[in-house]
């Protein structure tokens, strides 16, 4: 195990109670790989990315940011005014990038063993 | 000011004060954004802003860890926000009217909820026509009110409120008592010239 990995347990551990990301934060950190996104980007892009299964209200959100900042994974810009809306845009940090390999790899390799199982060549994630 | 603007304001206060400074007008662009315009009224989002309100409260304060403690702790906070809530709509003591030097009540009702219409519900002569508060965010709640010659009543002045334009950001249409307090005369702002 590496370093890099250790760091990602223990921030695994600080977000969630359970062994693994809860999959609501996992969308929400997913969807910030390509850039930085403001709150309501962050919204359609997880839902976009989850295939419709990750919905969550403002009020979520927002309380998953506050989470994710304070466990370091991602970065609150500044706030500025665009087009008269109130934005700050979201930067997944490195440890959030590393968190989050620790978590897909995790994730492929549950899914690998079931997969194996069924006799699927190709093991897809849900 | 629309009903579902006015009920999710109202649940924004579920959040910490230190929460609502720094983060509320950036979290009212996301749930404008959510909503569309106009802003209707999700049972999702509005349960949302209450526990996501509720939740940074706990955080806030301390780290709850004990389950019992969180109950506890969030029992109390919808019983804290139950009651203030009807403490705002609550009326402060009104100043008799009697002889003597003339005076005024010493605080002047503020916005509340249940107040009615001076066109479905009448006063009679009023002795003073004004807004109270401001608005400038999302959740200031200027109203324009009609306060009755004895200052055992008042009512508000949706003729006036209905006039608010975006320009001038929630507040009344310029409004005017006349001498006798039986009328009022309620003008309109120029969106045009304002926006400018």
């Amino acid at each position: 195990m590496s370093l890099d990995d250790t760091c990602a347990t223990a921030h695994a551990a600080h977000v969630s109670s359970t062994p693994g990301l809860r999959e609501p934060t996992y969308f929400v950190l997913a969807s910030l790989l390509d850039g930085p996104l403001h709150g309501y980007a962050i919204l359609r892009r997880a839902e976009e990315l989850s295939q419709g299964t990750v919905r969550l209200s403002t009020g979520t959100l927002y309380g998953a940011l506050e989470r994710l900042t304070a466990a370091g994974l991602v970065d609150p810009g500044q706030e500025e005014v665009v087009e008269g809306r109130v934005r700050r845009a979201y930067t997944l940090t490195d440890e959030g990038r590393v968190l989050l390999a620790a978590e897909s790899a995790r994730l492929e390799a549950a899914a690998r063993v079931v997969a194996t199982r069924l006799g699927t060549k190709k093991p897809r994630l849900a | 000011v629309t009903l579902p603007e006015r009920v999710y304001a109202l649940l924004l206060h579920a959040y910490p004060p230190r929460y609502r400074k720094s983060h509320q007008r950036e979290l009212l662009s996301t749930l404008q954004d959510v909503l569309g315009a106009p802003p209707r009224l999700e049972a999702r989002e509005a349960v949302g802003l209450l526990v996501g309100g509720l939740g940074q409260r706990l955080s806030a304060t301390s780290r709850l860890q004990d389950r019992h403690v969180r109950a506890t702790a969030l029992l109390v906070l919808v019983l804290g926000l139950t009651s203030s809530l009807w403490h705002q709509a609550q009326w402060p003591n009104s100043v008799p009217a009697g002889s003597g030097p003339a005076s005024f009540a010493p605080a002047s009702p503020a916005y509340s909820h249940r107040t009615a219409d001076v066109r479905t519900a009448p006063l009679g002569r009023a002795v003073a026509l004004y807004q109270h508060g401001t608005g400038v965010e999302w959740r200031d709640y200027p109203q324009a009110l009609v306060l009755a010659a004895d200052r055992t009543a008042t009512r508000r002045l949706s003729l006036a409120l209905g006039r608010a334009g975006p320009g001038a950001q929630g507040d009344p249409a310029p409004m005017l008592l006349s001498s006798d307090g039986r009328y009022v005369a309620v003008g309109a702002y120029d969106e045009a010239r304002m926006s400018s």
